[in-house]
């Protein structure tokens, strides 16, 4: 009888132990001992691959539990396949996040049948912005800029939708800026080139480095910069509003600059899967904000973007995202009708 | 003889590959389109007197083709299939990927095709497992080639 | 200058430096033989691991000599299993797996090897002496130059026909037309893209070229039921090798040049350098009937070109901070990560970097060499192995390959089609070649025409580089046939003595 009943005793309070356990010892972190993989919507090199990397690699560190952070690389498409692929395959377990890309948004906008996703309804992490295009101009050029008797100023792109080419296009409307466009360049590289070897006269980039050599070497000078407000690291160089000055426009006019121009807080940005539940999403962007705060990521950062590049929060980016994908029909009408008038490619990616 | 057949049939996918091209691009902008329709055309020209020597060469009786320079001609395959046997290999992987996945797929391939044509099994399996090592080792671990979902999922 | 280059030379033969540059050989040499993983898929494995490291000359020895190796070892490929390792070696197969299946592959490879190593440091030294003159080269050459060396590249065409001219020009135009699908960034269309975001970015290089080189062979070899190797080996054919190439040290010379011109002109892109090469051998050598049946001077043309493109690829990376490919753009990253900044200063503060970087070209090559050349032999044994041992690894590293490129499942589907497509052409005699310098060459010569139309009308046709260049061009049409009507001339017998 004894026996039993000290087996009896022994069972109840090994089950008690065993069912309290998990209580006594806490709940273990979420992802310990588990692998994220990150995807990042484009192939290596490049914007969205150092941003994505830079946040890749203090991931682990701050995420509790400190899992393993695997790093794939889905170009194609601008973007299209990896958002694609994220919006039909991934489970939104929390193991898989994005890093995506403001032309992602701009695809959607567009639209067609290629596009299978909603940007809407991913979870936003958390995004970083760089600092908004430089417009430059061949010191060699100046002079023909405003004079609409001399020769067009020649302003080259890739494809002549960048955002920056929004501020070209205004300015030769509302400010007499005397250009014509070329566009077909593969990429930037050809350029940096073009524009050192005098094939093209004006052009814009976000790199501050790239744009403080061709000062200093002289071949540039810095007409203006997109954002509202002035760059830290060009105190001296005027935003785009401050030139338009009275000269602004407004109404349907001023909306269709300001979709084409797009928001200045959208650049690279993170993302989970529509359905990830909440408490994972806000473990991550916990995880986010303290990976900006790091001062080493600052550093790094600065590295590749410049000074000025920020973190920009979730509930920002949700707001822009859901703004940009708004933009009424009548100012995309006005963009197209700009467009045609300065010759610039009308033919969107519809088909 | 039949050869001669199959290269007119050929000569006349290619043309009318370009003819479809053509069609595609005459509806886009010149700037798109200039170098579809001028090459397109040269393209067109060509395949009509590709076609008439291929022709000529067809009512002499299939007289050897001019082997051209920088190709090897192909031998004469042994077994009554030719190539058909190995392109059935081929396409049967293919299909194999897409059901079961590659890292299974892919081992199970090699060491199939050793067994069937007379290798030892010790080959079959080395040579698998070594294709499965090499799978996993370097695309799997090192690079994290993320593998595309299987049709058939329960091998994952 | 001298205290500069004795400083980087010190500075990359450091036992830790040095170690680094070893290691750096042999990712790259690995990635080199495997297809589909390129060089930009490994750089950016390494890159956060490249982030940690504090020492520029670290970096520098790791990276370069990673970057500068990769088109050595995929010379094993080509040769043995006519699988294009990397872009660089595309050409080498034309002869490389012929020399193979008459059994010569022990000569194939060491002549490869050797040819890789004579023509990386002969880059190496260009990028030296080019340094005064770094930034006015690269600014001579713009959208109307890059055209008229584009139109250079199509009379490429023509030679790789041989003696099937119509068939030739076919397979280049249908090239060309595969080149055009994808977004077109001056017009706005997507064309041939039939909705599906799959072609938005274009067909990849790297699945056609597996599709219409690799599978052909395996179908061959498979059908066949035989041995790679159709003869016996040749017994000396290692020193063979290596003999061939220093008797043929003017091509050589001519190919590597060919080589560093096309790596520093950032418009044309690494996979012409080979095409070109190995072309320019066919239109300037006597006896040219044996090219495509196994002649070493392919093999010497195609691999001397490839590795000193690398060398070419760094000028303007160096003087500007404009990478040549994917992988310098990594490699600029990591630079600039370290404090590596590419400009005027690397001519001036920086000049030991720069050195630096000469330097590791030169002996990551050395490295490289002598790698490869312990492997030749065994390897080379594969083309003695039963075709059941064969057929199946050789299936699996091309499927591999060619989803591991893009990681899309389209992509095997791709290579099917053109692998039915290269088996068709093999069978019924379309030379493949022309194809492939099509698609490599064709958006480049549309996008020169349409930025040099539209940036100067029509006066770009007046420009002296451009007048030059089409000089130049002309000759190199005319110079073959000039040369073949003297060699008839002088073969007709006197009539004394008929």
């Amino acid at each position: 009888m004894a026996k039993i009943s000290a087996a009896l005793t022994s069972l109840m309070l090994f089950l008690g132990f065993a069912w309290a356990h998990p209580l006594l010892a806490g709940e273990a972190p979420f992802y310990e001992g588990k692998t994220i993989r990150f995807l990042i919507a484009s192939g290596p090199g490049g914007g969205t691959d150092t941003a994505g990397r830079l946040v890749a690699r203090h991931l682990s560190k701050y995420l509790p539990g400190n899992p393993k952070v695997i790093i794939q690389n889905m170009g194609g498409g601008g973007g299209t396949i990896a958002n694609n692929y994220f919006a039909a395959e991934v489970k939104p377990d929390g193991l898989t996040i994005m890093q995506d890309s403001s032309s992602s948004v701009s695809s959607f906008a567009r639209g067609g049948p290629s596009i299978k996703y909603d940007p809407r309804k991913f979870k936003i992490i958390g995004g970083v912005a760089r600092p908004g295009s430089m417009l430059m101009i061949r010191n060699d050029a100046r002079s023909r800029f405003t004079d609409k008797g001399a020769k067009p100023a020649v302003v080259g792109d890739t494809d002549g939708i960048r955002n920056w080419i929004a501020m070209t296009v205004w300015g030769a409307e509302y400010l007499g800026w005397n250009l014509r466009w070329i566009y077909g360049y593969p990429g930037s590289r050809e350029l940096q080139l073009a524009i050192r070897q005098g094939e093209i006269d004006v052009w814009a980039t976000q790199n501050a480095k790239l744009v403080q050599d061709l000062q200093r070497e002289g071949v540039t000078q810095v007409i203006c910069t997109e954002e509202d407000r002035r760059r830290e690291d060009f105190p001296n160089i005027p935003t785009f509003l401050e030139l338009l000055g009275a000269k602004k426009p407004s109404g349907l006019s001023w909306q269709a600059y300001q979709a084409w121009a797009g928001a200045p807080e959208l650049d690279k940005y993170l993302v989970a899967p529509e359905g990830t539940p909440e408490n994972i999403v806000k473990m991550l962007r916990e995880a986010f904000v303290k990976i900006m705060k790091d001062p080493e990521v600052d550093k790094e950062g600065d590295k590749f973007f410049g000074d000025g590049w920020r973190a920009i929060g979730a509930e920002k980016l949700e707001t822009v995202i859901r703004d940009h994908i708004a933009i009424p029909k009548e100012a995309k009408d006005y963009i197209t009708k700009m467009r045609q008038k300065y010759n610039l490619p009308v033919g969107d990616a519809k088909s | 003889m039949i050869r001669a057949v199959e290269e007119i049939f050929f000569t006349a996918f290619i043309g009318s590959v370009m003819l479809a091209a053509l069609f595609i691009a005459k509806d886009w902008p010149v700037r798109a389109s200039i170098i579809i329709l001028s090459l397109g055309g040269i393209a067109v020209i060509l395949t009509i007197v590709q076609l008439t020597a291929d022709y000529k060469a067809l009512r002499h009786q299939g007289a050897a083709a001019v082997r051209p320079a920088f190709e090897v001609q192909p031998l004469e395959h042994t077994g009554r299939w030719g190539s058909l046997e190995i392109w059935a290999w081929l396409w049967g992987l293919f299909f194999a990927i897409h059901l079961i996945g590659f890292p299974v797929a892919l081992p199970l391939f090699v060491f199939l095709y050793i067994k069937v044509y007379g290798g030892s099994w010790w080959t079959a399996v080395v040579l698998a497992a070594l294709t499965w090592g090499f799978l996993h080792g370097i695309y799997d671990y090192l690079l994290h080639v993320p593998w595309p979902k299987p049709l058939i999922s329960w091998f994952q | 200058m001298l205290e500069a280059a004795l400083a980087g030379l010190i500075g990359v033969v450091q036992p830790e430096a040095f170690m680094f540059m070893c290691l750096g050989v042999l990712i790259g040499s690995l990635v080199g033989f495997l297809p589909g993983i390129g060089g930009p898929s490994t750089l950016a494995i390494m890159l956060p691991f490249v982030m940690t490291m504090q020492d520029p000359l670290l970096v520098i020895a790791l990276l370069v000599g990673m970057d500068a190796v990769g088109n050595t070892a995929s010379a094993f490929t080509s040769i043995l299993i006519s699988v294009p390792g990397s872009s660089g070696s595309q050409a080498t197969i034309l002869d490389g797996h012929p020399m193979a299946k008459n059994g010569e592959a022990a000569r194939a490879l060491s002549a490869s090897f050797v040819a890789s190593l004579l023509g990386g440091i002969f880059g190496a030294l260009v990028l030296f002496a080019s340094l005064p003159i770094l930034r006015p080269l690269v600014l001579s050459f713009s959208s109307p130059e890059f055209f008229i060396l584009t139109l250079w590249g199509v009379s490429m065409v023509g030679i790789l026909s041989g003696n099937a001219p119509v068939k030739g020009l076919l397979a280049g135009i249908v090239g060309v037309f595969i080149s055009t699908v994808g977004l077109d960034a001056k017009s706005g269309v997507e064309r041939f893209a039939f909705n599906v975001s799959y072609f938005w970015e274009g067909i990849d290089l790297v699945l056609v070229a597996l599709g219409i080189f690799a599978i052909p062979e395996v179908i061959d070899l498979a059908g066949r039921k035989g041995t790679i190797a159709k003869a016996e080996e040749f017994g000396h054919g290692f020193l063979q090798g290596v003999i061939d190439c220093f008797r043929h040290w003017w091509l050589l010379l001519r190919t590597s040049i060919i080589g560093v011109w096309v790596g520093f002109l950032p418009g044309l892109g690494s996979s012409v350098a080979d095409w070109f090469a190995y072309a320019h051998a066919v239109q300037t050598e006597k006896n040219r009937q044996n090219f495509g049946k196994g002649d070493v001077r392919g093999v010497i043309a195609s691999e001397g070109c490839n590795n000193a493109k690398e060398g070419g690829d760094y000028i303007p990376t160096l003087a500007f901070g404009i990478p040549g490919g994917t992988s310098s753009a990594l490699v600029l990253t990591a630079f600039i990560a370290v404090g590596i900044k590419p400009g005027p200063d690397m001519l001036t503060s920086q000049l030991n970097l720069t050195f630096a970087v000469i330097w590791t070209l030169a002996i990551a090559n050395i490295i490289a060499t002598a790698l490869c050349m312990v492997f030749a032999r065994p390897i080379a044994k594969i083309c003695f192995m039963p075709f059941y041992a064969i057929v199946p690894p050789i299936v699996a590293f091309v499927f591999i390959g060619a989803f591991a490129a893009n990681f899309h499942t389209y992509d095997l589907t791709a290579l099917m089609i053109f692998s039915s497509l290269g088996f068709f052409m093999r069978r019924y005699g379309w030379p493949r070649a022309p194809l492939v310098l099509g698609m490599v060459l064709g958006d480049k010569m549309e996008l020169y025409l349409w930025l040099s139309y539209t940036r100067y009308g029509f006066d770009w046709l007046t420009r002296p580089a451009v007048l030059a260049l089409v000089a130049l061009l002309i000759v190199s049409i005319l110079y073959p046939l000039l040369t073949a009507r003297a060699r008839k001339k002088e073969a007709r017998p006197l009539p004394l003595e008929a």
